[in-house]
């Protein structure tokens, strides 16, 4: 058990108090208080700092795509499969990548990994902690959502090379995806009338868990045409959606929050202009205002991953309030991803991960100085001393 | 145009000077005079600009703004070329005339007018040893002509992964190695001096001539024209600079070699692992223009990218400019990358200085951009706060003294096309 008192924190869900303390054990938060620290226990003083739930990215091919090794690290896309719905995102994630390391130290401590967009269904997703010797051992939640891409994937593949085989527009790989939704509706249909005559099938498994509403589809929509389509299928077939891309996603926002679908958007701080045409650097917060839920996005590794606080930071300078800015990088991706109750705010009971910034993360001068993953120290920024070193330390 | 006066603002001229209250005086495009006192003539039209900031128009010494798109499916046929047979496909085109792939009327300008960025150096890419020609351009005017700043402005150069990878692995040709790439560099300029020195004993042995017989037969045939060499003869006579991409340490050290053994002027350009280095940069004063670090690290030979380079580099005085690199980073985020430097290190007044004065004198053009003194163009931005505040907001664009952006009356071109929709959240 160990405290951090004497910090600005900033709860995300219960407002900020101003001088207050953060107990922590065995990984999770036990209490959170204005105050001092409860007498006997190992104390980290923050001086005053600001303490932020750890930042999380919804949608990264973090690990999956690896740093500064295109050729032979590029894991993301199995592309020569056209549809692999029980490809695996955990299967590709390598915890040695630098861009972890880059993560922690901008206080981005959970990310969802992804299969890319260049496969109709491109597998599995996993939602990880940012730091660990093993995947495993980041592992939050496993086969957390189904990626789908129905939305001209061709015209990527044409950059790199003419795509092997169809498809070549999006009413083919919506065909696909459709074929892949019928297959796995008899495969039900199967399995509940002669389950002693169904042999497991991998990848129907993954399409039965989205039609039977297990794990929500996480589909790429980077033009306005591309969510309508999206949500009428997952209408048609009865799947939960959560959107992904959205740079024109402003022109569809009243379809969008009618329909209740979360929204992770962007990256803005990026070539939007190669996806749509008609986006906006306030597309996020038109969605946010019109009622959607967003979650910020590096889509890692279009953005470099550190640089989700700063994304955020760009959308208070195109006009989004500061709160909603923030809950979009911490609550609502952790909503999204249905882990509401363990991550994304500074609340009892919840991970305890938790960041000490220098100052507010939307400062132009902040830095993370100190960061804890499931109550553990995994980034000290080079010459920060708390006094602590004997202290909690011990204690983590 | 007559007179038109800005005042009580926060100015930053740019070069390091801070003028609380001031007052920015412009006449005919120009700046007249800056400063807290400033006679303003009677017929001056008055904006006040009391608790705004002003400074001056951001330049990007580094981008590909304006010669393609991706979406328009011209990615890299802009890029090459070279219009003469003999180099046109080769890792060698300094005379590859880039001027005709510039689109005055490009969507890139206005997203640079959007992200205060006044002043463009926009060049071939990083596929060949030697590229070709740069131009510098506004992204506003009332003609090509009235938009260009300077053409030539430069000629661009490659290093390390990217000439290895358009030739040795792409075409299977040489250069296909590090050897072959300053091989390539090292023969043209060669051919260049070697061309440098027919010329010139054409030109004695004709002044000989004339001095002597005057007999028609003994007149001197003058040596065959290489046009390809004609920009490499410029810079070796100093009168065009090199613009070199690198990354690694061990290939900059290679270009001050060659630098050494030809006698250029030239800057690095990206300059990733400069900071390895950087008592050899700084001992032959060669000015770096330092980005993207916006991006992920996209090949091995980025592997030390990051914006902590610009502060190190600073303060072994050496010459910095900041680039995106656009549209590797959208040129509308050049001030968030100056902010992001200055966040690793980079002096508060080198951050402005690196995106403004600093950049127009790499690229050869402080005469007339980069800041606000009298005689300069009145290339200047409005901000609500100093632009390095990741909050702060742009609010007001001018180009030779006129308004080109408005935040306030700015419409997106989704506004345009769905105007009720575009109405129903503005009345949100």
């Amino acid at each position: 058990m160990f405290a951090i008192t004497n910090a600005r924190i900033y709860t995300i869900t219960r407002g900020v108090i101003s001088r207050g303390t953060v107990v922590v054990d065995q990984g999770r938060i036990v209490s959170v208080e204005q105050g001092e620290a409860p007498a006997g226990v190992k104390t980290i003083d923050a001086g005053g700092r600001y303490l932020f739930p750890g930042f999380i990215d919804a949608y990264t091919l973090l690990g999956v795509h690896e740093d500064a090794n295109t050729d032979m690290g590029f894991d993301a896309d199995e592309y020569p499969m056209i549809s692999g719905p029980g490809l695996r995102a955990l299967d590709a994630v390598y915890p040695a990548d630098i861009a972890f390391r880059d993560a922690v130290a901008a206080g981005v401590t959970t990310v969802m990994a992804s299969p890319g967009y260049v496969n109709v269904v491109g597998g599995l997703t996993a939602v990880i902690k940012t730091a660990g010797a093993t995947v495993d051992e980041m592992l939050v939640k496993d086969n957390a959502a189904l990626r789908v891409a129905v939305s001209g994937t061709p015209r990527f593949m044409f950059y790199f090379g003419p795509p092997p085989v169809d498809p070549r527009d999006r009413a083919q790989e919506v065909a696909i995806f459709e074929s892949e939704l019928q297959r796995g509706r008899e495969y039900l249909a199967k399995k509940a009338a002669k389950p002693e005559d169904t042999e497991p099938d991998l990848h129907l498994e993954a399409i039965a868990a989205l039609l039977e509403g297990r794990i929500p589809a996480l589909a790429r929509a980077p033009m306005n045409h591309d969510v309508s389509n999206v949500l009428y299928l997952s209408r048609k077939w009865g799947f939960r959606v959560i959107l992904e891309g959205l740079y024109e996603g402003h022109l569809v926002a009243d379809e969008i929050a009618g329909a209740g679908a979360p929204a992770v958007v962007g990256p803005m701080m990026a070539d939007r202009r190669f996806y749509s045409r008609y986006t906006s650097a306030r597309t996020p917060a038109l969605l946010a205002k019109a009622g959607v839920k967003i979650a910020l996005t590096t889509g890692h590794p279009t953005l470099a991953i550190q640089f989700l606080p700063v994304e955020a930071a760009y959308q208070v300078q195109q006009g989004m309030s500061e709160d909603e800015a923030l809950r979009a990088i911490t609550i609502n991706p952790a909503e999204i991803l249905g882990l509401g109750e363990r991550l994304g705010s500074i609340e009892a009971r919840k991970d305890a991960d938790l960041v000490l910034f220098s100052s507010h993360p939307f400062d132009t001068k902040a830095k993370a100085d100190l960061v804890f993953i499931n109550g553990k120290e995994v980034y000290r920024r080079d010459g920060v001393d708390l006094g602590d070193r004997a202290g909690a330390g011990g204690a983590m | 145009m007559a007179w038109q006066a800005y005042t009580g603002a926060t100015i930053y001229t740019g070069t390091g000077e801070v003028i609380e209250g001031g007052t920015l005086l412009v006449e005919d495009g120009r700046v007249a005079a800056v400063g807290r006192r400033v006679d303003i003539p009677s017929d001056a039209t008055i904006t006040d600009l009391g608790g705004k900031t002003v400074v001056p128009g951001f330049v990007e010494a580094h981008c590909h703004a304006a010669v393609f798109s991706m979406s328009d499916g011209e990615f890299e046929t802009d890029m090459k070329g070279g219009k003469g047979e003999k180099t046109q496909q080769g890792p060698a085109t300094p005379d590859f005339d880039f001027l005709y792939n510039f689109n005055p009327y490009h969507e890139h300008l206005e997203q640079a007018l959007q992200g205060g960025v006044t002043t463009l150096l926009t060049r071939p890419g990083s596929g060949k040893v030697i590229g070709g020609m740069e131009l510098i351009t506004k992204p506003v005017g009332r003609s090509r002509e009235e938009m260009i700043v300077k053409y030539p402005a430069g000629i661009k150069m490659a290093f390390g992964e990217n000439p290895k990878r358009a030739f040795g692995v792409s075409r299977r040709q040489s250069p296909s190695t590090r050897m072959g790439v300053a091989a390539t560099l090292r023969e043209r300029l060669n051919d260049a001096r070697n061309y440098m020195a027919r010329q010139e004993a054409y030109q004695r042995r004709l002044a000989e001539w004339e001095a002597g017989s005057r007999d028609p037969a003994q007149r001197p045939e003058p040596p065959a024209a290489d046009l390809a060499l004609e920009p490499l003869v410029k810079l070796l006579r100093g009168e065009l600079w090199a613009h070199i991409h690198v990354h690694r340490d061990d290939d900059i050290m290679t270009i001050l070699r060659i630098g050494d053994e030809f006698g250029f002027h030239y800057t690095l350009e990206h300059a990733t692992s400069s900071f390895r280095v950087v008592q050899e940069i700084a001992a032959r004063n060669v000015p770096c223009v330092v980005g993207p670090a916006l991006v992920t690290r996209d090949k091995i030979e980025c592997l030390d990218q990051g914006f902590a380079t610009p502060g190190i580099l600073e303060k072994e005085g050496i010459k910095i400019a900041i680039t995106t690199d656009h549209p590797v980073v959208p040129i509308d985020l050049l001030r968030m990358s100056a902010a992001l430097a200055h966040r690793e290190g980079l002096s508060a007044e080198g951050t402005l200085r690196a995106i403004t004065s600093g950049a127009a004198e790499i690229i050869g053009v402080a005469d007339r951009v980069g800041s606000l003194e009298p005689g300069k163009d009145a290339d200047f931005q409005v901000y609500d706060a100093w632009p390095f505040e990741l909050r702060s907001r742009l609010l007001q664009v001018y180009v030779n003294g006129e308004l080109a952006y408005d935040a306030a009356t700015h419409r997106e071109e989704w506004e345009v096309h769905y105007p009720r929709l575009a109405e129903r959240y503005r009345a949100g």
